[in-house]
């Protein structure tokens, strides 16, 4: 008998069981959807070609820096240093060019530093056992203030080519784009079916259980700082041939904002878990807010109040989903073994 | 011989910290016929203060363990800072800083204006005790959410500028001096004595170190873990807000951006000074020397002329050192 009632019970019972389906397959993303509807709706300007090529150009730079990030997150770190990484690099890289007036030795210099600096925390965390946090806050301090010793100023002139690499196109889109979608390709992949992925999922989500196994836990560690190293210099190459210079303080204050879009796309702090899509899209996310904040004019004392805010609840919701989903699974076992 | 040397080994191993003090002062003190100096002594003591207060309720947050952490208490003592400002300065002042100077502040404003601080304070610690504690926010995230709203609002609230000239009793509280001793030194005194036996001589401190423990195990046996993580919260949030009202007095202005990047020279007092990140245990009397050496080496750096670009580089590398060290040295005394 169709039950008018019941029919309206089966129907919000479809829509919501589809948007459950829909957060849990797209996660941060379903909520980078929604946000660009309603901000479309609420600046014009929002969805204009300039304005969309602006905001995915300074997320990618993000995304490549939350890439990393959701590696050392997953292993149970976190890395305090990414914004003095950046900033030494773009030091390094400037006075290199100065120097040598050599486009490659200049980036070979810089990504240097991330290879270095990585490496340093890597093996003070893996094989010294100092707290990431510890490890990182020094490194935090030692990148700041060599980035401002090797270089106090700006340093602009670099051929027109290199910006190509911060401001060209490649078919219409941003290249900074491409390369933060084909790293993140390979990462998720590197991450999702490989050994090496594995393993550091397995080292963050329980240590000892990973040394039993075999794994090679001070390794393991030492890799995910490495590679986080390594894309926080290559965000600062990409970074300095955006604004056509380098300058040593350029990545002051960002590690707290890249932590949080690794968190926001779904990397657990306490570790084990977190994705590389995740981590795009929360970087995506947050460049969008404060795009759109700039757009209507915010004032920025609002933009801070409004972007605190919005870290909050958008880790209180993925941490719901993730609560509904183990509630699902242990439901399922459940029923199993009655 | 074995049985003399024990103690103060097991006692160096707990307080290893100590040493590095010493170790550092005698370089510096070496370098530079100004450092070893009552008055410079002195001076380095009462730098270190500030991160000294913060790093009592610090220590508290980080022994509850569950990657327990603060990053808001910057923010807050920025926004304590300003609050206390706007409400001594009469509406038709607004904006004319200066004009502060000359000003005479009744006694009943001064209170209400103090009054209010603390417990703005105490609303942004308990708000992050909240989502900590009910929502079951990591505190990294519910804290960071915290800074950056905090900040926000303490630009709102201040209109983005400074005040300066604060009224006596507030200067008192960060210049003035009692016995010859500077009165932030003995505000961080008086509350490391009463943080140290909270910690250590109450039921509620006991509670803290069995939260941190073992979170499970706690609540079997009968501790209210939601009640305590909030009450930690919201009580490092009122240690946030006296340091911004000393450092308001110290400085003489109140300022949106004071304590920026306080809370991890905090953070890193407090494990400098022994305290595991993992939780369960540490204490406050090592948060406290913690807060000493970083003041210490900014000291004695400032009176070398090192280049300032090099300070956060030997900050850095001394935290790392310090618990490099601290490790080594737990790890002998177990294996013995």
């Amino acid at each position: 008998m169709a039950n008018p009632a019941h029919q309206l019970g089966r129907f919000t019972g479809v829509i919501r069981g589809a948007a459950a389906a829909a957060s849990r397959a797209l996660g941060i993303w379903l909520w980078v959807i929604v946000f660009a509807v309603v901000f479309s709706l609420i600046s014009s300007h929002f969805m204009s070609i300039l304005n969309l090529s602006n905001v995915t150009r300074q997320a990618s730079i993000f995304a490549l820096m939350a890439t990393g990030m959701t590696f050392v997150i997953i292993s149970g770190g976190i890395d305090l240093s990414v914004g003095s990484i950046i900033s030494l690099t773009s030091a390094v890289f400037g006075v290199m060019w100065k120097m040598t007036n050599n486009l490659a030795l200049s980036i070979v210099a810089g990504m240097m530093v991330g290879l270095l600096s990585g490496t340093t925390i890597g093996l003070l965390v893996g094989f010294l056992e100092i707290p990431p946090f510890i490890a990182t806050f020094g490194m935090m301090g030692v990148g700041a203030g060599l980035a401002f010793a090797v270089t106090p100023s700006s340093i602009s002139g670099f051929p027109a080519g290199f910006e190509f690499l911060g401001n060209g196109h490649l078919f219409g889109v941003p290249f900074p784009v491409i390369i933060a979608i084909m790293a993140g390709v390979i990462f998720h992949f590197l991450l999702r079916r490989t050994r090496l992925g594995v393993h550091i999922l397995a080292t963050g989500g329980s240590e000892s259980s990973a040394l039993l196994a075999g794994i090679n836990v001070r390794a393991r560690k030492l890799t995910v700082y490495v590679i986080n190293g390594v894309f926080a210099s290559l965000a600062g190459i990409i970074l300095c041939a955006r604004i056509r210079s380098s300058y040593p303080g350029i990545g002051k204050d960002l590690e707290l904002d890249v932590i949080a879009m690794a968190v926001i796309g779904g990397a657990s702090l306490v570790g084990g878990s977190g994705s590389v899509i995740g981590a795009l899209g929360g970087a995506l996310f947050l460049t969008m807010i404060q795009n759109l904040f700039n757009l209507i004019g915010l004032y920025p004392f609002m933009q801070k109040v409004i972007t605190g805010g919005l870290i909050v609840v958008a880790v209180m919701a993925n941490q719901s989903r993730r609560r509904r989903r183990s509630q699902a699974a242990s439901d399922v076992i459940r029923a199993s073994t009655e | 011989m074995r049985r003399l040397t024990e103690p103060a080994r097991q006692y160096f191993s707990q307080y290893g910290i100590l040493v590095w003090i010493v170790v550092v002062g005698l370089v510096f003190s070496l370098l530079s016929r100004r450092f070893l100096d009552l008055h410079n002594l002195l001076n380095i003591v009462t730098q270190s203060s500030i991160i000294g207060i913060l790093s009592v309720g610090m220590t508290l947050v980080i022994i509850t363990g569950g990657g327990g952490i603060d990053l808001s208490v910057g923010s807050i003592v920025g926004i304590s800072s300003v609050t206390m400002a706007m409400l001594i300065i009469p509406p038709s002042y607004f904006r004319d800083t200066a004009s502060m100077l000359s000003l005479s502040v009744t006694t009943m404003t001064l209170v209400k204006a103090v009054g209010v601080a603390l417990l703005v304070g105490t609303a942004c610690g308990a708000v992050n005790g909240l989502f900590i504690s009910r929502v079951g926010l990591p505190p990294f995230i519910a804290t960071l959410g915290m800074m950056i709203t905090a900040r926000g609002v303490a630009a709102y609230v201040s209109a983005g500028m400074p005040t300066y000239g604060m009224p006596k009793p507030i200067v008192f509280l960060g210049q003035g001096r009692i016995g010859g001793i500077p009165l932030p030194i003995l505000i961080m005194l008086v509350l490391g004595v009463i943080g140290y036996f909270v910690l250590t001589r109450t039921v509620f401190g006991a509670s803290v170190i069995a939260i941190g423990g073992n979170r499970e195990t706690a609540k079997l046996s009968g501790i209210r873990v939601k009640r305590i993580l909030l009450i930690v919260y919201a009580l490092n949030g009122l240690l946030a807000a006296v340091a911004g009202i000393v450092l308001t007095g110290y400085g003489n202005q109140a300022h949106p951006e004071a304590g920026a990047l306080s809370e991890l020279y905090a953070i890193g007092a407090v494990v400098v000074g022994g305290t595991s990140l993992m939780g369960g245990k540490g204490g406050i009397i090592g948060s406290l020397l913690g807060a000493i050496l970083m003041a210490e080496v900014q000291n004695g750096i400032n009176i070398l002329n090192i280049p300032v670009a090099y300070m956060q580089p030997a900050l850095g590398t001394l935290i790392v050192l310090a618990v490099m060290l601290d490790q080594w040295q737990k790890r002998r005394v177990v294996s013995e």
